[in-house]
């Protein structure tokens, strides 16, 4: 494939990006191009005579790099963070290893080392794994836009994705521990999630999320009820799924949604013991 | 031409060995000291595991592929290739194209109308076969561009020349064609049915072929009146070649001398000159040349015809301009043939107490929609004579009805044939044995072809030139640790994992090919293979052959069998290929042939070189020929060491001519034309172990050994990434790859996020071993191997997914083998 042809900006900073965003027709955020140079390969984002694509390049933007303290203990991690940074950061396996295995689970070397926090949150749909690590983890995305900062619970973002003209600044990992977990079958050819699944364990319960399987990331709160306080036996977890609306689950690539449903019970039980045994 | 027989050397004598694997690097430190000592006069180069000279530029990207080539003033073509799978050309509008920017010229099939069509020359050989018309009675193939209609999507319509590539594929939007849809099929035996779609006019009912080989009444009388018969209906599905570089060409016309050059990711150009020339163009031989640059890898896909190739020359000479055209991978899935794909209904009939007495195959083989080069003869001799494998059986019988469909034409996968043949054949083994109750292993002991039957005639149409299969197997069955798999089964499902075993042996025929015997298989064409050896005034030596790599390290590889010969450093030897006007002729690299077929010929052609060097020795060391020893790369007089000549001093010496008798000419030039008396026949036993997921289906290669037997081995670690890559070749197919046509014909996997291929984690632990039983067709004991790997891993695996799900009551699951499949199975559903 012919890369489609595209005119190219690179502001100085965060504010330049956005000022571009909001106002030029077609305008696109290039940050680390794992999602943005396939599609304008494939045509999937095409030349569009009444404007566009514009490529607005963050990658140099510094204020969107490095892991940090967050509010409440957390973690604030850059949006411009690659994914193999964070799956190797020191405090992120401490304290949200969930996000860190999710990172880890990305494409290959050469992707991890050029795709970032911000883009494959972004990116969202079925196709990338840290979103439902984030939903697992109860975290926000921290988004700049024409009306200023705002935060965004994960499990939202993944329903709504960035509001036109905004720009993921940031992941906010609330302060969390060892007691989570990250599961995942990828597809044989893309090594997209066929399912993934992130679990965490708080005192009130297992925090579940399910992508791949479904069409986006999301909570499964019924599962969640389900189980309660445990034991997370894998009996137990494949009935509380099975206990789920047949239509939450639906069909991917050669795959049935009833063969998913039950992937995803499969992926959450091996999760759930994971997480058990990273604080036994 | 040379023809060459056993006596000339002691192959038959020659090492069978044994030796220790477990890790690759052990198996190759024991492959080099072996075939060190069965080096005739070598000075031990050949045999040795040399690391190939190509690779560095191959891994640094500074290889010239034909995508680097970029000749002043080129222009750039684009193809536009059918949206739909059948139908009828009502118009074609191009006026709309013809005004787009940079765009230079917008052709049709009206443009060429005195352009033949593209021929086949391997038909299925010795019955009645139907193919589309070519004006000079041959089997054709394709029209460079369809005019009346389309066949399958993809299939090339017009072409658009512009000043960039950009323009080129843009401009192929505002082509308009009308088009008045017609029925599609996309399967072999469904387009054999009463009231399937018609393609050609000439090819009635889309049959292209029936044919069969093996004796069809004796093995019905053995089936009908056997204690055990076991069948299987099987899918050996459609796979797509991924080489890593796609297919391109580029044209150059020269105005002034009427010569045409065309560039090719070719694997065989000297084949292609020939027919583009004579069968295509109708231009003089000598005025076209033929160049393969770095090719990416082939699988089997380079070795044919395509429109491109005919199309970049044409419009070159039509605008006067190079003209260049680089496919795309979704171009590739839509363009380049494919392989496999045969539907088939197989028999097996034996003894209560495991004797095999007959195989019987019926196989629909989907030959796409036009015949490609040779995919008529792919699909029914290398198949059909293949199926009884290593196993002495008394009747054995195959009938291939070869049919055109609306895909993508079929050709060749590396292990084409051979493979569909293995997979039947080792799934009715396992079949069979579970039937009985007896162990897989301890079946095929008892039916391999015995090692004093060699040659030995399978009823099929092969004669097998030599091996020991029983070495061979229960060298597999001990690296594999068989005997200690009920131990692992049981601690696999403890850890909730099934465990299962799958055995496959196979023989592959390969060294394509003595010509005679070829011409009786269908071959419109000769398959012998050529060497020069020229040897320069300051000793340095250059090797051309007519092969052409594709990737097997050619000039590695031939440099350490002309070095080994002459007794000289590999390093003094420079290899040419690729280029008709450099290249002695020869017919290409294809079949796992080149090491079997073009390194003999460089071998003869350096005996032919001694032989001179010896006679004019004689003259410069003053002494009878008989007193010469050529050892070590000089020739100095029996008995007085001292009295020498080095390589060098020889060479100089030649090229001055100074002194030489009327009977030796000056200079040190050979070529030989090698021929052989028959096909060789490498052969192997592979054994996989799979774990399969209890709760998800999900099937892990976690063990894989192979012992593969490719005669004398001239460069070991070559033939290792061969044999490694072999077998993810096949492990893909069992596990992954699925060419798949939804009901309108249409590619749903065409491109690489649909159509998986195994990655590098994907590769279980190797454990390789070997045996030896070199070839006596050839003067270097050699068979085939750069394939020859790829023929057993499906069967091999799904015998180990089979194994693992027996108790379930599974007989045969379907490949690819996906986690979901293995899921429903488990869950006790039926396939």
């Amino acid at each position: 494939m012919i890369l489609t042809d595209f005119d190219y900006v690179r502001p100085a900073g965060l504010d330049e990006a956005l000022t571009l965003l909001s106002g030029t027709r077609g305008a696109r955020l290039l940050a680390g191009g794992q999602t943005l140079l396939p599609a304008l390969r494939t045509g999937e984002i095409a030349l569009d005579p009444a404007g566009g694509p514009l490529l607005v390049d963050i990658r140099h933007v510094d204020e969107l790099r490095g892991i940090e303290d967050g509010p409440g203990g957390g973690l604030r991690i850059g949006a411009l963070t690659t994914l193999a940074e964070l799956a190797a950061h020191p405090r992120v396996l401490a304290g949200a290893p969930e996000l860190a295995a999710a990172a880890r689970a990305n494409g290959d070397p050469q992707v991890r080392n050029l795709g970032t926090v911000g883009g494959n949150l972004a990116a969202a749909g079925r196709a990338t794994d840290l979103p439902v690590a984030a939903v697992a983890a109860d975290a926000l995305v921290e988004l700049a836009g024409p009306g200023g900062r705002s935060t965004v619970p994960a499990e939202e973002f993944a329903a709504t994705g960035a509001p036109a003209g905004s720009v993921v600044t940031a992941l906010l990992a609330p302060a969390g521990g060892p007691a989570a977990a990250f599961e995942k079958t990828a597809d044989r050819a893309t090594r997209y999630p066929v399912c993934a699944t992130a679990v965490r364990i708080t005192s009130g319960g297992p925090r579940i999320a399910v992508t791949g399987a479904t069409p986006r990331a999301l909570r499964l709160r019924g599962v969640e009820d389900r189980l309660g306080g445990g034991p997370y036996t894998t009996d137990a977890v494949l009935a509380a799924f099975r206990a789920e609306p047949r239509e939450l689950f639906v069909p991917g690539r050669g795959t049935s949604a009833e063969y998913l449903g039950h992937l995803a019970g499969v992926l959450t039980a091996r999760a759930l013991a994971r997480a058990v045994q990273a604080v036994a | 031409m040379t023809t060459v027989t056993g006596e000339t050397k002691e192959v038959t004598e020659a090492v069978e060995t044994t030796e220790t694997a477990g890790t690759t690097e052990a198996a190759e430190a024991t492959e080099a000291a072996e075939i060190a000592e069965t080096a005739p006069y070598g000075n031990g180069v050949l045999g040795q595991p040399l690391d190939s000279r190509e690779d560095p530029q191959l891994l640094r990207g500074e290889a010239t592929y034909v995508a680097d080539i970029n000749l002043p003033g080129t222009a750039h073509m684009a193809i536009l290739g059918s949206p739909v799978a059948h139908a009828k050309i009502l118009s074609i509008d191009t006026k709309a194209a013809e005004q787009l920017p940079g765009v230079l010229k917008v052709a049709t099939a009206a443009d060429f109308t005195d352009v033949m069509p593209l021929p086949c020359i391997w038909i299925p050989g010795g019955v009645e076969s139907h193919f589309p018309p070519h004006p000079y009675g041959l089997p054709g193939a394709r029209p460079v561009l369809t005019g009346d209609a389309v066949r399958h999507v993809g299939d090339p319509i017009a072409v658009v020349v512009a000043e960039t590539p950009r323009q080129a594929a843009a401009a192929l939007a505002a082509i308009e064609v009308a088009y008045e849809p017609l029925p599609v099929v996309t399967l072999a035996d469904e387009a054999l049915k009463e009231g399937a779609p018609q393609l050609h006019e000439a090819v009635p009912g889309n049959l292209n072929a029936y044919w069969t080989c093996g004796d069809k009444d004796r093995t019905d009388a053995a089936i009908a009146v056997a204690e055990v018969t076991v069948e299987l209906d099987l899918v050996n599905q459609r796979t797509i070649n991924s080489p890593i570089e796609p297919r391109g060409a580029v044209g150059d016309y020269n105005a002034a001398t009427g010569e045409y050059t065309l560039y090719a990711s070719t694997q065989g150009p000297h084949n292609h000159r020939f027919l583009l020339s004579a069968l295509v163009l109708g231009i003089p031989f000598n005025k076209l040349r033929v160049i393969a640059p770095t090719v990416g890898g082939s699988f089997g896909t380079k070795g044919y015809l395509y429109p491109d190739m005919a199309l970049v020359l044409l419009l070159s000479k039509a605008l006067g301009r190079p003209v260049k055209w680089v496919d795309t991978r979704t171009g590739l899935m839509n363009s380049t043939v494919q392989g496999r794909d045969h539907r088939q209904h197989v028999v097996l009939a034996g003894t209560r107490d495991g004797r095999i007495t007959a195989v019987r195959a019926t196989s629909y083989a989907n030959l796409g929609a036009y015949p490609s080069t040779i995919g008529p003869g792919v699909a029914t001799a290398l198949m059909g004579r293949s199926i009884s494998g290593m196993y002495d059986i008394d009747a054995a019988f195959c009938e291939v009805y070869a049919a055109f469909t609306n895909t993508v034409s079929l050709g060749a996968q590396r292990g084409s044939g051979r493979a569909e043949a293995a997979f039947l054949m080792e799934r009715l083994v396992d079949r069979y044995a579970s039937e009985i109750g007896m162990d897989p292993a301890a079946v095929r002991r008892k039916n391999l072809v015995p090692k004093e039957k060699f040659p030995y005639d399978n009823g099929l149409g092969w004669t097998y030139d030599s091996g020991n299969y029983q070495l061979n197997f229960d060298r597999a069955m001990e690296l594999s640790d068989y005997a200690g798999m009920p131990a692992r089964k049981a601690e696999a499902r403890a850890r909730g994992k099934r465990l299962g075993v799958g055995i496959a042996s196979y023989v592959a025929i390969c060294g394509v090919g003595p010509s005679t015997r070829m011409s009786k298989e269908g071959m419109l064409g000769g398959t012998w293979e050529s060497a020069n050896i020229r040897v320069h005034p300051t000793g340095e030596v250059t090797v051309t052959v007519g092969s052409a790599s594709t990737g097997q390290s050619h000039g590695t590889v031939f440099a350490q069998v002309a070095a080994d010969e002459l007794g000289i450093d590999p390093a003094q030897v420079q290899v040419y290929e690729g280029d008709t006007l450099k290249a002695p002729y020869g017919q290409g690299t294809y079949g796992s042939r080149s090491y079997s077929m073009a390194a003999p010929a460089v071998a003869l052609t350096a005996r032919k070189l001694k032989a001179k060097l010896v006679k004019a020795g004689a003259v410069f060391l003053g002494v009878p020929e008989d007193k010469v020893v050529y050892e070590g790369g000089k020739v100095h007089e029996d008995g007085n060491p001292e009295n020498t000549k080095t390589f060098a001093e020889l060479a100089m010496a030649m090229w001055y001519g100074w002194g030489l008798p009327p009977e030796i000419e000056p200079a040190l030039d050979e070529t030989t034309h090698f021929d052989p008396p028959d096909f060789n026949y490498p052969f192997g036993t592979h054994v996989a172990v799979v774990e399969i997921d209890e709760l998800t289906g999900e099937t892990e290669v976690v063990a894989y050994t192979a012992v593969d037997d490719a005669g004398n081995i001239g460069n070991p670690k070559v033939v290792l990434g061969q044999i490694e890559g072999s077998i993810m070749h096949g492990l893909g197919q069992a596990l992954m790859e699925h060419a798949v046509y939804d009901e309108n014909g249409l590619l749903e996997s065409s491109d690489l996020t649909r159509y998986a291929l195994p990655r590098a984690f994907d590769a279980p632990f190797f454990t390789l071993g070997k045996t030896t039983t070199p070839s006596p067709h050839n003067p270097l004991g050699a068979k085939g191997a750069g394939e020859i790997a790829t023929v057993p891993p499906a069967a091999a695996v799904v015998n180990a997914v089979v194994d693992a799900l027996s108790d379930l009551g599974v007989q045969h699951i379907d490949m690819p083998v996906t986690p979901e499949k293995v899921w429903r199975r488990l869950r006790g559903e039926a396939q």
